[in-house]
């Protein structure tokens, strides 16, 4: 006990130095704990970029394509499908609900996606949260649009502003629709996921715009005007996919054997959940790099405490040798200066740890609203206490470094000190 | 059981790879209570005598017995336990832990040993009231005074904490290795002085190391370290063996 309390002493007697030793121990440790908690996030967050859809169905194809096209808005989808097939597939008495998804235009870089009204009453993101509008409302019109926070931000669009939808995706386009503007109608609330970037028009209004093209070009010799077609009853022939909600989960298996075995058309459900764990477990060597990096972070830590003992132990031989003079055996010598590493990791992962929770008390509400990233703000999960577990264990091993070579000082000293 | 507190026969010391000894001592007896000053140049190897009666160095052969315990026959633990009951230590300089106060600097040895601890308990009084009380008996009597780092105290006054600690728990022997050498004249002998009037009191062995040959008339017995070293013949060999050792 007296030897602890002789180490506490000590310590606050080099308070400066110490403090800067923790700080950096802290420092590496927030950053450890700090990077494993938003790779959970993040995995969190990716995996739960669609959340409460049972199954994404789409044409015959890759189940990771289907669900990049349909939820991230990445690639094409390889082809679409009849009305007729999702109306069919839609009534089955399992199916709770449905979303009709059409895509394939973009607006500045932006996607355009043709949906209903389904879309905003059961589209969930992470922790099942519905979509929120944070100003205007849910289109109502044929040519009304609502737009993520993302498309809102970037060009500053409000309520009732007018925007041309492009063919085809991409940045460059080659036609528009600009005899055809829609209309501003509702700008939702920021999610993290790629609905933020999206422009959501109804699939009349998808319908609308096409109403006068041929193969992918306008009409050269027929033309609507906007008037004219806005109050068409427009009912697609095709959509590119379709979200299906169950009314019993259990039945999922069911209804996914159902729709990849239709005899109709060729047709491939997937189960979102499971496809984007396997698709966050491909760029699993990232999470590795990551950990890798924030591991040698910490381990910089230690080895700035191995340094700031090490270079204080001269300084020290003196105070070694009077507790000598007193009855103190090299034994205790060197439990003194290994207790006073264990004082100093153990201060430096608690820092850390406050640290950790301090940042994402602050961060938690910039990182859900600017990136949909989902941190676990309270309790320390089993593979921090691993972490931090680990970094006790490097901090006592190297400790034992300066408290060996203290002992040995110790055994050639005796009571005096040759310097 | 006989007056001898510390009794040598044949001692001899080799540095740990020497075959040459560096230090023999044939014959040495100390008695209880007794204050004998060993003289010696700088260098001349006082220091590792000490070391070797306080058992920080291990003998290579012969006999020292320290309150009837021969040490060439007891562990290191062991010996860092007489040294820890029986022993109170005074350096030269800096002999004090600089971040501790003046009553946790004279209260240290009691951290260490039981023994100490149970003698001043059988006195009556509290670790700290005995402390107090050998502060001072030691001129250093303001209470404003304990509570102070070290640090800020002048040589003197640590050089009197510093005795006041190896006085404490009132060890059987206490050695000094010259304790005076950075003080002045004048202070230097009323340290001395008071150093030995509190041994007496405690009837404490003394063994005070010191070249300073004014202080002989007031010890009861000195010796040279001379005697222990100067027929050994020092080749060049040994003191390479020595540095090695040292280094």
């Amino acid at each position: 006990m007296f030897i602890l309390k002789l180490a506490l002493k000590s310590l606050l007697n080099r308070k400066f130095t110490v403090a800067l030793t923790i700080f950096s121990i802290a420092i590496s440790i927030t950053l450890l704990l700090g990077v494993e908690r938003i790779r959970i996030g993040l995995e969190n967050s990716f995996t739960n970029t669609i959340s409460g859809t049972d199954l994404v169905v789409g044409a015959r194809t890759g189940d990771e394509q289907l669900l990049l096209s349909t939820v991230f808005h990445i690639g094409m989808a390889s082809n679409n499908i009849s009305w007729h097939s999702y109306e069919d597939i839609a009534a089955n008495e399992l199916i709770d609900w449905t979303i009709p998804i059409s895509m394939g235009d973009s607006h500045e870089g932006f996607s355009v996606i043709g949906t209903n009204d389904d879309y905003f009453t059961h589209y969930q993101f992470a922790n099942k949260q519905h979509l929120q509008f944070q100003a205007g409302k849910a289109f109502h019109e044929t040519f009304d649009a609502v737009l993520g926070a993302d498309v809102a931000a970037s060009h500053e669009y409000k309520i009732g502003d007018e925007i041309v939808i492009n063919h085809g995706s991409g940045e460059i386009a080659f036609h528009d629709h600009a005899d055809k503007p829609f209309h501003v109608s509702g700008i939702l609330q920021r999610t993290g996921t790629p609905v933020d970037q999206t422009i959501h028009v109804s699939l009349e209004g998808i319908e609308a715009i096409h109403i006068d093209w041929v193969d992918g070009m306008p009409d050269k010799h027929m033309h609507f005007s906007a008037e004219e077609v806005e109050h068409l009853h427009l009912e697609p022939e095709n959509i590119t996919a379709f979200l299906v909600g169950l009314k019993s989960r259990t039945d999922v298996l069911t209804v996914q054997r159902l729709i990849n075995q239709n005899k109709s058309e060729p047709l491939t459900a997937v189960m979102p959940g499971i496809t984007l764990q396997r698709l966050w477990n491909m760029m699993g060597k990232i999470e590795t790099a990551l950990l890798i990096v924030s591991g040698f972070v910490a381990l910089a830590g230690l080895i700035g405490m191995l340094v700031a003992l090490l270079t204080g132990i001269n300084e020290r031989r003196r105070e070694m040798a009077i507790l000598r003079s007193v009855g103190a055996s090299p034994f205790k010598i060197f439990g003194l200066i290994s207790s006073e590493s264990i004082v100093i990791t153990l201060s430096g992962i608690a820092l850390g740890i406050a640290f950790v929770f301090l940042l994402l008390q602050i961060a938690k509400p910039i990182l859900e609203t600017q990136y949909g990233i989902y941190l676990n703000p309270s309790g320390i999960s089993l593979q921090e206490i691993y972490i931090i577990g680990t970094v006790i264990i490097l901090g006592i091993l190297i400790g034992i470094i300066p408290g060996y070579k203290i002992y040995k000082y110790s055994l050639l000293d005796g009571m005096t000190v040759k310097m | 059981m006989n007056n001898s507190i510390i009794q040598i026969q044949d001692l001899q010391f080799n540095w740990d790879k020497s075959k040459v000894p560096f230090i023999i001592i044939p014959e040495l007896e100390v008695l209880k209570g007794e204050h004998l000053l060993i003289k010696g140049d700088s260098g001349s190897g006082k220091t590792t005598f000490l070391n070797l009666i306080s058992g920080v160095l291990p003998l290579s052969s012969g006999e020292m017995k320290i309150l009837g315990e021969n040490l060439l026959d007891v562990s290191s633990s062991k010996r860092d336990a007489i040294r820890a009951n029986h022993m109170g230590v005074i350096f030269q300089m800096f002999n004090l832990i600089p971040y501790l106060s003046v009553i946790e600097n004279v209260l240290i040895p009691i951290h260490f040993s039981e023994v100490k601890k149970n003698k001043i308990i059988a006195k009556g009084v509290s670790a700290k009231d005995e402390a107090i009380r050998l502060l001072s008996e030691l001129g250093l009597q303001q209470k404003e005074i304990h509570e102070k780092k070290v640090t800020e105290l002048s040589v003197g006054q640590q050089q009197r904490v510093a005795a006041a600690r190896a006085l404490i728990g009132s060890p059987e022997i206490i050695l000094a290795d010259e304790p005076t050498s950075a003080l002045d004249e004048n202070n230097s002998m009323r340290f001395l002085d008071l150093l030995l009037e509190e041994c007496k009191k405690n009837n404490s062995t003394l063994l005070y190391v010191s070249h300073d040959n004014r202080i002989h008339q007031k010890f009861q017995q000195s010796i040279s370290i001379h005697d222990f070293t100067e027929n050994i013949p020092v080749t060049e060999k040994t003191k390479k063996e020595a540095l090695e050792c040292l280094s």
